[in-house]
């Protein structure tokens, strides 16, 4: 039988069977940076770069390696909420910084490698909203979880007990749910 | 049948008191996922008077009246945001902005180019009237 629990390695996530990773909107823009910048999609690694460490982009290409090799992923995907691309669309100047243009933004949408998923905005994530905080105690301040941020939490949390959530918001740590589950990168 | 968009604050007083506020309503009501999913966070804030009990009940309400064909609250799924979040070749700018609300954003991708054909104009219309006067 497949060990199911998530293993903490060495103070590090390590990925376990079907593990997605679901990113947030500064992620996901990082994420598309180095994806064009590094033409991923004939077939060159993720590299570490910008908020993207070295961990981080080891599981990025390990779940893209899985893919390829057999069409069928046991490393589960990438994910990020529709809700992020909207995100980034509305922030888009900020968000590439001239990483990567409109239309390879667009391209990506409209057909995203096998091993990412667009995940929905869906009632799936009503009860998650629900057992999110809405507030956290950080660096000995009481500070506000706001919808947006929460939604991509929710995202993650929909998207099985095992899922990774890769976040530039360090705030989310102290957040019991995601205990050993964030790959928070600053 | 008189289509409604379905607001907030509809949703709102639905979770706070229960089934009365749903008698005489019989109007199709459109509205979108991020106005549903707004109700937990007004309701961790302290902003809505529930008991947890009537969190459940107003959920299953809401569900109740999706299931009998009287609610339709639009989710934002791949083909949605592929249909929506461009005009030609750019970005939609009515979407695309940060001079609105996150949630307003959701709203007007979900309900702007949905292929149905009770995405009446009037729909669109009440939308951004109620969202000026919410926001």
């Amino acid at each position: 039988m497949r060990i199911l629990l998530m293993k903490w390695k060495n103070g590090m996530t390590v990925l376990n069977d079907y593990t997605d990773i679901v990113l947030d909107t500064n992620i996901l823009s990082d994420f598309l940076a180095i994806y064009f910048e590094n033409s991923i999609s004939i077939g060159e690694k993720f590299v570490s770069k910008y908020r993207v460490n070295n961990d981080f982009a080891s599981k990025i290409n390990t779940i893209i390696l899985d893919h390829i090799n057999d069409g069928i992923s046991k490393y589960g995907k990438i994910v990020a909420s529709n809700f992020a691309f909207i995100e980034l669309a509305r922030r888009f100047d900020e968000c590439s910084s001239g990483r990567f243009t409109v239309d390879q933004f667009r391209a990506f949408i409209d057909s995203p490698p096998e091993w990412f998923v667009l995940e929905s905005v869906s009632s799936d994530l009503f009860f998650e909203l629900y057992r999110l905080p809405s507030h956290v105690l950080f660096k000995e301040e009481k500070q506000t979880i706001e919808w947006a941020d929460a939604i991509h939490c929710a995202t993650a949390l929909i998207r099985g007990n095992r899922s990774l959530f890769a976040t530039s918001d360090s705030r989310l740590n102290v957040i019991q749910i995601f205990n050993h589950r964030l790959l928070c990168i600053t | 049948m008189e289509y409604k968009f379905l607001t907030y604050s509809f949703l709102e007083r639905i979770f706070e008191n229960g089934e009365k506020e749903l008698v005489g309503k019989e109007n199709f009501h459109i509205g979108s996922i991020s106005d549903f999913l707004y109700v937990p966070e007004m309701y961790k804030k302290g902003q809505l008077n529930l008991s947890p009990s009537s969190f459940t009940i107003g959920h299953e309400l809401i569900n109740d009246k999706i299931n009998s064909g009287l609610f339709y609250l639009q989710e934002l799924d791949h083909e949605l945001l592929k249909a929506n979040l461009f005009n030609d070749s750019d970005l939609d700018l009515s979407i695309a902005t940060d001079k609105i609300s996150p949630r307003r954003s959701i709203t007007r991708t979900v309900l702007k180019l949905s292929p149905n054909s009770f995405w009446d104009e009037n729909i669109i219309d009440e939308m951004e009237e109620w969202y000026d006067s919410a926001e």
